[in-house]
């Protein structure tokens, strides 16, 4: 039924001299009225098909005044062909109107893609786009459009299915093409953003060459694939069909309504479609290490996302609703900075007062029911309020997500000091704060408070790590370091809403306390425990700053008796809970190591290095 | 009436010749390429549904420009029932995409011997 019209439109691409028109938009008018033909003859018309749509967007194309004709190759063919197909199905019997109705709007999307391209007049030009739109979504209506977050979400997914599978030459191609097309996304992105200043130059610069690095050796990993062998290749079809849906997510174009911010944003937190896990998964050894600093650079965004700023959030009803919220609660710190959605609105590390922890779970709660509740029967928590609102809960609960996870951060920088592939700890630790903070219930009797649960969690985070790969790795004794001897779990989970393990580390603000000590002490004293706190042996703070082991040792003593003092007299004034209930894990790792690493060593060299 | 044959040897072809343009055009960052890649995630989508049981060969595919493979996949699903619509949801955009493709490409490079 559709050959002959295959063949014209065919004709159409391939003819070196076909006939000619001299007005394109007469034809197409022409054109147009065959296609509505066929269409009335599979089944009634209603307003809102998108071929009756391209017919009042041609219509609206053809009265554009002031459009000059177009010459182009002639649609006289094509339009014998479609009047011949609308006889058929004038006459015919048994046809599957469904499947012919599918069939008619994609020649319908062809065609009308292929006259807006040769339509020199823009006016005209978004007459044709617009019908051509309409036939886009009704072809695609069964799949819907996904959001770059969607389809990276799916990413993941296949690359998880496909490890068992990853030797197989037809995976590592697809694994390969798939991430060429993501990182061909986010460089357009990032030049976008460091066109309109959105990123900073020399961050979107060293983002911009190592994806040009990692494209170039995903080429040489294709290049090796010897094409022929594919078919040769059993492999699950079931996983190479998850590894297409994901490819194909991410090959699609990208959703209009979503800004460059958001998306170049998903981009940054997937650490890049998984950079590390690809380079892993396609055997190119060039890869890793380009893929191993995308992966820290896009873990320096994680530890800054206000480095990406919006392009264009004047009015945007994001922050209309922060204004509001601003407006209403003056003596909020939050109102202290601007803010914008999934930015903190406060400086990091931020003390937060009980109540204003108790208003952010307050307004966490209510975005997360919001974004799921049904306006006709709401759910308690939101009577009340006006179903129009709920968006702007669900904008503030984020926002008070990223505002509890902010005012915790620098116990990310604590926890992860001096610990290798500390990059990679931190980009972990972050996504389990977020979780604390969406987990946490400030309202639960006897919990803990959020600054104490962030801590306990973290805590957990780093004893069970991450391999290089982002991936947990099993707890160990051979390669986990000591675990802090201040919580006592008793059995309890870390991340436990019980409040015992955590009331020992809870008045602390800890990092921040000892920070100030150690800058009050003498750098005589302070540049030993410094080395101390990163785990160095006497012998070698004794080398580096210039004295013996015993000295090393003595100052290292004085130091933290200092500390312990200034950290005793802080909570004597009130401002935490004495000393002896209250510990670091910072100096008490200190401590422990000085005492297993400095007490063997005093005996072989005492007479090392100048005694002062 | 009956319903077209799928065929699946031809989309093998052409996600072959596809995924040898965007290994070429890997190092291209304009609009040409970006379609290339459209087309090569429409193909392998295609390619996993209905899976070939021989093995996809396109003679000479090493020695092709992106220009050859895109020309070479055009001809392939130009020759594809279109009643095939219903099942395979992105052939119009895959044809656009090569028609659209094979013009920009021709345009940078001027008219072949």
């Amino acid at each position: 039924m559709w050959d002959t019209v295959r063949r014209e439109l065919a004709r159409l691409q391939w003819d070196a001299a076909p006939p000619l028109t001299l007005d394109l938009m007469s034809d197409w008018t022409r054109t147009v009225q065959c296609l509505m033909a066929i269409r009335r003859a599979l089944a009634p018309v209603p307003a809102h098909d998108p071929v009756a749509l391209l017919a009042t967007a041609t219509t609206g194309a053809a009265r554009t005044p002031g459009v000059t004709p177009t010459m182009s190759p002639t649609l006289h063919g094509v339009d014998a062909a479609l009047a011949g197909v609308a006889r058929g199905f004038e006459v015919g019997s048994g046809i599957d109107r469904r499947r012919e109705v599918a069939t008619l709007n994609q020649v319908a999307y062809e065609l009308a893609h292929w006259v807006r391209v040769r339509t020199p007049d823009d006016r005209a030009k978004a007459w044709l786009l617009a019908g051509e739109t309409a036939l886009d979504s009704a072809v695609h209506a069964t799949r819907g459009r996904s959001a770059v977050g969607v389809g990276l979400a799916a990413w993941q997914d296949a690359l998880a299915a496909v490890q068992p599978v990853q030797d197989a030459a037809i995976v590592r191609r697809s694994v390969a093409l798939g991430h060429l097309a993501i990182l061909r996304n986010t460089h357009d992105l990032v030049g976008e953003a460091r066109e309109t200043e959105a990123l900073h130059q020399p961050y979107a610069d060293a983002l911009l060459g190592n994806i040009r690095d990692l494209a170039g050796a995903h080429q040489t990993a294709l290049s090796r694939i010897d094409g022929r062998q594919l078919g040769s290749s059993r492999v699950d079809q079931a996983v190479m069909l998850r590894l297409g849906v994901a490819v194909r997510h991410v090959t699609d174009r990208p959703d209009a309504a979503e800004p460059l911010h958001v998306r170049l944003d998903a981009l940054l937190r997937s650490s890049i479609g998984e950079a590390v896990l690809v380079a892993n998964l396609i055997q190119e050894p060039s890869a890793k290490p380009v893929a191993d600093a995308l992966s820290r650079l896009a873990l320096e965004y994680l530890a800054n996302p206000r480095m990406l700023r919006p392009a264009d959030p004047v009015g945007s009803p994001h922050l209309d609703a922060l204004g509001d919220r601003r407006s209403a609660s003056v003596t909020d710190p939050r109102t202290e900075a601007p803010a914008s959605p999934e930015e903190p609105s406060i400086r990091l590390g931020t003390v937060l007062a009980g109540d204003t922890v108790l208003a952010l779970c307050r307004a966490r709660d209510l975005g997360v029911v919001a974004a799921s509740g049904d306006a006709a029967n709401p759910p308690g928590i939101l009577r009340g309020i006006d179903p129009s609102r709920w968006p702007q809960l669900v904008g503030e609960g984020r926002q008070a997500v990223t505002d509890l996870v902010a005012s915790v951060i620098p116990m990310v920088y604590a926890q992860t000091r001096g610990i290798p592939n500390a990059a990679d700890l931190r980009g972990q630790m972050f996504v389990e704060l977020m979780g604390a903070a969406y987990r946490f219930d400030a309202q639960r009797p006897g919990s803990a408070r959020w600054s104490t649960y962030a801590w306990t969690t973290l805590e957990h985070s780093r004893w069970r790590g991450v391999d290089d790969a982002g991936v947990v790795r099993t707890r160990s004794h051979h390669h986990s370091r000591p675990r802090p001897t201040n919580v006592n779990l008793e059995g309890r989970e870390p991340v436990s809403r019980e409040s015992d393990p955590v009331d020992i580390i809870e008045e602390r603000q800890a990092v921040e306390a000892i920070t100030q000590a150690l800058g009050r002490l003498p750098a005589s004293l302070r540049d030993p425990l410094l080395e101390a706190m990163q785990g160095h042996p006497a012998r070698v703070i004794a080398e580096d700053l210039g004295f013996s082991a015993s000295t090393a040792l003595r100052r290292v003593h004085e130091a933290r008796d200092h500390v312990r003092g200034e950290l005793a007299a802080r909570a004597d004034d009130g401002a935490g809970v004495p000393y002896e209930t209250v510990t670091d894990p910072v100096l008490e790792r200190s401590q422990r190591m000085s005492e297993q690493t400095f007490a063997p060593s005093l005996g072989t060299e005492p007479g090392r290095g100048p005694d002062r | 009436m009956n319903r077209a044959l799928m065929p699946t040897e031809s989309i093998g072809k052409v996600d072959l010749l596809l995924g040898h343009a965007t290994m070429l055009t890997g190092d291209r960052w304009d609009d040409v390429a970006s379609m290339i890649h459209e087309a090569m995630g429409i193909t392998l989508l295609m390619a996993t549904t209905h899976p070939s049981n021989r093995p996809a060969d396109v003679p000479g595919v090493a020695r092709l420009d992106a220009q050859g493979c895109v020309e070479q996949a055009l001809r392939e699903v130009q020759s594809w029932d279109l009643a095939l619509a219903a099942d395979l949801p992105d052939l119009a955009r895959l044809r656009v995409l090569l028609a659209d493709v094979r013009t920009a490409l021709d345009a940078a490079d001027g008219p072949r011997g």
